[in-house]
């Protein structure tokens, strides 16, 4: 990707020059195609529409027939129910604790494989030390294994280290996250070695070099990283599924299956609602760093 | 493009060039550690783990008995795979699942791509209403599903009635017949906006003079996009083949909440069986065979597309 | 060099201290973890009383889900010594953790207490230890919509067989399309199969010395075809797998008025008393599930469903059977309240009755009809019949839902299911076996 950089700006400057030209019938053929595009990516998100309209009404309304698109009278009731805040309805799960579950574990499962990743991926790519392609390697081949096969070993590991049922199991297996050092490695390997050789001469030593020449330079790649562990982090199910028993450690995809499981509590509205909340943080972090976003899926993207 | 090839050669180029041998020992050591807090958790938790599945494979274990009572028992496992429709089933599923998902998801991919691709006001609008089903967590995306194909006259079915006229819509997710294309429907939903944004980043990096060359030639619109557009993003399409049949093959989450498996088989995925074999069951031994299979079937599968990707760049380069 | 190395060792150490398992406290009193799946808020109530009585055992409740993803977690919290005490709802979860060696046996932790004598039953018993107390039992019924019945003038029967079940549900069902009224509503899982134990009896599925199954039965096909009957061809029940996807829930449609009746077990009570969030302006009144022949099933329509059990590797075992031997006895009371009926002998029906009616929001006579209540619910003149032998539950019962649902939607005949039952269980059970 990165060689297509400079062709890539050229291209984008060129076709600026070019609408300076441009008259009103061209700025009208825009907006046709504006609204063609929007109506297109906008049917994409109309069950998301539905599902925030649905959670918005009364019980009985959300299948009455004839279907009505909005709530007729708009009730929080529902947001309320999964909140844990309803004076009458209780489910057995919150979403109140969740969010701040899920909050614990994710910054950790964000900070600590960036660390890691940064530390192991400037070994491997920019020292040569024994061992270091076949280390690589391994690395590469267990990052397709999925994640069925690990679930009893590591259940096993965690019982047997004393984190099982803790949020540290939900945080010490993410500390080493192989596709991080692959993305990162390929990141560091394209810095020019003056750079390095520079901050040598200056006397840094490894760290100093990782932390004022090599994380610098790949700023944009570790902050692409940082919002890809963050939505994987946020959006785990399976890990915590197996690793957590108890209601009160839940995070947001737990907690959101323990409601659907639990229909004649939550009930049809409360579940829609607790979707919307479960969505609502990585919508939030989407929209703000959307660029990076973009960028990261586009340089990187092996896992789904 | 990035891809999952290990570019080793280029690191190889410029090592340390080490002076003198204990300088060299000290910069080993200084590797060493470097890698050593990730390595620590990568051989414990992956590693290991994966060891021990191969292990656990020619075993029979109830994982509730504790790994005292684990009983060797050679291939059996392995054997017995064969003719059990748990498994020959979830195979079947599975590679259905994958044939009809990743092209599907690629080719509408690519046609929301060539739609960004326009010059259109805020640009940025559409990418992110077309990437949010993707950040969603699947959990959140089984639950919208489930209300939306609600067999007894949820949004979807109330639509085919009203509009359409259907008296007997299909039951989706009821329905042995309609179960596994819904399930795909939503997947393919899910994964749109992943295959646009990758494909628009590799149309947008493809140089406008050979369009423009291909115009003055007199070729259409559909032979620039056949001879020119689609050729270039060949590895593109590679790449999210690649990663598309390896999450495909991984497919759990939405099995697990909306339809465990069922109605009768027609949706139990080979992860699923996995899970259920070994929690369910309690039959460890056989569910770790059931995912080394897997592995072995997911690896296969990386290493060939990666040889075609490899001579087919080659092909390219020349 | 020297500073790399001590800043890498400094963060080493603090990694491995993430790894130190978290000492607790030692105290007088003894905490019991209680985990189970209710969710009436009865188990709340009821640990407060013992927490007031005992305070030297006091018991946390720690809720779980009664489903796939639950279990597993309870299963590894047991592996885990994170369970004390807990209620397994279903036989063959007390089997697979039994046979596991995951329970402690009750009859040494509670040498004065024969469970055995005080509730009726041997299924919990292996060899000489007893492995958990069969605290409840739940009966199914049919809950019917009085005024339904009256407006179709259709008088409500003491006794009916299937054929005749399933003509009074077509009479019933009214309406088209989404405005349809069902009849009746089944359970939402395959549940015929204990129709066919009603029959036969528990233990009737498997051969145990042959390791075959008797899946070959007619009455496999027999029981099978008969919802596809009523739900497929007379269209007169909601049909399963509809109710399944959609996660209908059997009470909502009940006393929503989209169903005129349900089958179902006892603890939907909890449902019929709640007029708060189930108002409704019509009386419940009650009816046997419809027999297989006209003299009505050998064995009372229902099985043991709460077993609560002490977890072996606990510390505190003796406290642990202490406090579920109360709350199988005098502490199912607080159950009772919310619908759940107890097994213990030591009850007379009219107690059990009185306390089911004090939990009401209205007056009992208003909501629910009950000279049938007594007569259906509390009907004790038939047996509970023998447990069902357990060799490969799990998988027999997997492959029974399989292709059940494939008979009720019309894919498969029953004897094409019966067959493949057959020759699936029979293949699971010789993988077991041997």
């Amino acid at each position: 990707m990165s060689g297509n950089n400079a062709h890539f700006a050229q291209f984008i400057q060129h076709r600026k020059q070019k609408n300076w030209t441009r008259n009103i019938g061209d700025k009208l053929r825009k907006a046709g195609v504006t609204l063609l595009v929007f109506v297109f990516c906008f049917m994409m998100v109309i069950p998301f529409i539905w599902t925030i309209s649905s959670s918005l009404k009364a019980e009985r309304e959300i299948f009455a027939y004839p279907p009505q698109f909005f709530p007729t009278e708009v009730t929080f009731d529902n947001y309320l129910i999964v909140m844990g805040q309803h004076e009458r309805i209780r489910p057995q799960v919150s979403l109140a604790r969740a969010y701040w579950n899920s909050i614990i574990v994710t910054i950790p499962g964000v900070i600590g494989p960036l660390v890691t990743a940064i530390l192991a991926a400037y070994a491997f790519a920019r020292l040569k030390f024994p061992a270091r392609d076949f280390l690589f390697f391994l690395y590469l081949v267990t990052m397709i294994v999925p994640i069925q096969v690990l679930i009893v070993p590591q259940f096993m590991l965690a019982n047997a280290l004393g984190i099982y049922n803790t949020h540290w199991a939900l945080i010490i297996p993410y500390l080493s996250v192989a596709y991080a050092v692959f993305l990162l490695r390929q990141s560091f390997m394209s810095i020019p070695q003056d750079l390095i050789d520079a901050a040598k001469i200056d006397g840094a030593g490894h760290l100093g070099v990782i932390r004022h020449v090599i994380v610098p330079a790949s700023s944009a790649t570790i902050a692409a990283l940082a919002i890809l562990l963050f939505v994987w982090r946020w959006n785990d199910f399976t890990h915590p599924l197996i690793m957590l028993n108890r209601r009160d450690l839940y995070t947001i995809p737990l907690a959101l299956s323990a409601l659907i499981q639990d229909r004649e509590n939550a009930r049809t509205g409360g579940l829609l609602a607790g979707t919307i909340l479960a969505i609502l943080p990585l919508f939030v972090v989407f929209v703000i760093a959307n660029r990076q976003f973009i960028r990261s899926m586009v340089h990187t993207g092996v896992k789904g | 493009m990035a891809t999952i090839r290990p570019n080793l050669r280029r690191a190889e180029i410029k090592p340390e060039q080490p002076k003198r041998s204990s300088l060299r020992m000290k910069d080993n050591v200084a590797a060493y550690l470097l890698i050593f807090p990730n390595m620590a958790v990568f051989f414990l938790w992956v590693l290991l783990p994966v060891i021990f599945t191969f292990f656990l494979s020619f075993t029979e274990w109830n994982f509730l008995e504790g790994i005292d009572n684990v009983r060797f028992s050679g291939v059996d496992n392995y054997r017995n795979l064969m003719d059990d429709p748990w498994f020959t089933d979830s195979m079947i599923n599975t590679t259905l699942y994958t044939i009809v998902v990743v092209p599907v998801t690629m080719a509408l991919g690519l046609f929301f791509a060539l739609l960004l691709d326009k010059q259109v006001y805020l640009p940025v609008i559409p990418r992110i209403l077309i990437f949010i089903p993707y950040i969603t967590s699947p959990v959140a995306i089984a639950a919208i599903w489930m209300t939306l194909f609600s067999p007894n006259w949820g949004p979807i079915n109330v639509f085919l009635f009203d509009t359409f006229g259907i008296e007997d819509p299909p039951t989706w997710f009821a329905s042995s017949t309609w179960a596994l294309p819904a399930l795909m429907i939503v997947t393919i939903w899910k994964g749109i906006g992943y295959n646009a944004l990758i494909y628009l980043a590799g149309l947008q990096s493809i140089p406008e003079s050979l369009y423009e060359v291909a115009a003055i030639d007199g070729a259409g619109w559909w032979t620039r996009f056949k001879s020119v557009t689609l050729p270039l993003l060949s590895p593109t399409t590679f790449f999210l083949g690649i990663t598309g049949v390896m999450t495909s093959f991984r497919v759990f989450e939405l099995v697990a909440v909306i339809t465990q498996g069922g109605p009768g088989t027609s949706t139990t995925v080979i992860a699923y069986s996995i899970y259920r074999a070994g929690f369910s069951f309690y039959r460890m031994g056989y569910a770790s065979a059931m995912a080394v299979i897997m592995l072995i079937i997911v690896i296969t599968f990386t290493y060939v597309q990666w040889r075609i990707q490899q001579r087919q760049t080659r092909f390219m380069r020349d | 060099m020297n500073n790399l190395s001590r800043r890498l060792t400094v963060m080493m150490v603090l990694l491995s201290l993430l790894i130190i398992p978290a000492v607790s406290a030692q105290d007088d009193v003894v905490t019991i973890r209680f985990w189970n799946a209710d969710t009436s808020g009865a188990t709340e109530a009821a640990i407060e009383a013992w927490n007031s009585d005992n305070p030297n055992i006091q018991v946390e409740f720690v809720p779980y889900s009664n489903d796939d993803s639950g279990h597993t977690q309870v299963d590894t919290a047991l592996l885990a010594g994170q369970v004390d005490a807990m209620i397994n709802f279903g036989i063959q979860r007390v089997d697979s953790r039994a046979r596991a060696g995951l329970f402690a046996d009750l009859s040494e932790l509670l040498p004065d207490f024969d469970i055995v004598e005080e509730f009726g039953t041997e299924s919990t018993t292996y060899g000489d230890a007893v492995y958990a107390i069969p605290a409840g039992a739940s009966f199914f019924m049919t809950y019917i919509n009085a005024d339904a019945f009256a407006e179709a003038g259709i008088e409500v029967p003491e006794n009916w067989t299937w054929e005749e079940f399933i003509a009074i549900a077509e009479e019933l069902t009214t309406g088209s399309g989404p405005s349809t009224r069902y009849g009746a509503m089944l359970p939402t899982w395959p549940w015929m199969d204990e129709v066919a134990a009603y029959e036969r009896g528990w233990d009737f599925n498997v051969n145990v010395d042959a390791c075959t199954t008797n899946f070959d039965d007619p009455i496999w096909a027999e029981v099978a075809t008969i919802r596809y009957e009523l739900e497929t061809v007379a269209g007169a029940a909601l049909p399963y797998a509809e109710a399944r996807a959609a996660q209908l829930v059997q009470q909502n449609q009940l006393y929503g008025e989209s169903v005129a009746m349900i089958i179902s077990g006892t603890w939907i009570l909890r449902s019929t008393q709640n007029t708060v969030e189930l108002p409704r302006d019509f009386v419940t009144t009650f009816a046997p599930v419809p027999s297989l022949t006209e003299d009505g099933f050998p064995y009372r329509s229902g099985k043991f469903d709460d077993f609560m059990a002490v977890a072996a590797n606990s510390d505190h075992p003796e406290e642990a059977a202490q406090f579920l031997a109360w709350l199988a006895t005098d502490g199912y009371l607080f159950y009772t309240e919310k619908g759940r009926f107890p097994a213990w002998q030591g009850f007379d029906a009219e107690v059990v009755a009185e306390v089911y009616f004090s939990g009401f929001e209205v007056p009992a006579e208003e909501i629910l009809d009950i000279e049938a209540f007594i007569r259906v619910a509390l009907d004790n003149t038939r047996p509970l019949a023998p447990q069902q032998e357990l060799l490969g539950n799990a998988e027999l019962q997997t492959i029974w839902r399989e292709e059940a649902v494939r008979v009720f939607n019309g894919e498969l005949t029953g004897e094409e299911a019966s067959a493949n039952m057959k020759e699936r269980g029979d293949r699971a059970l010789a993988s077991l076996c041997d």
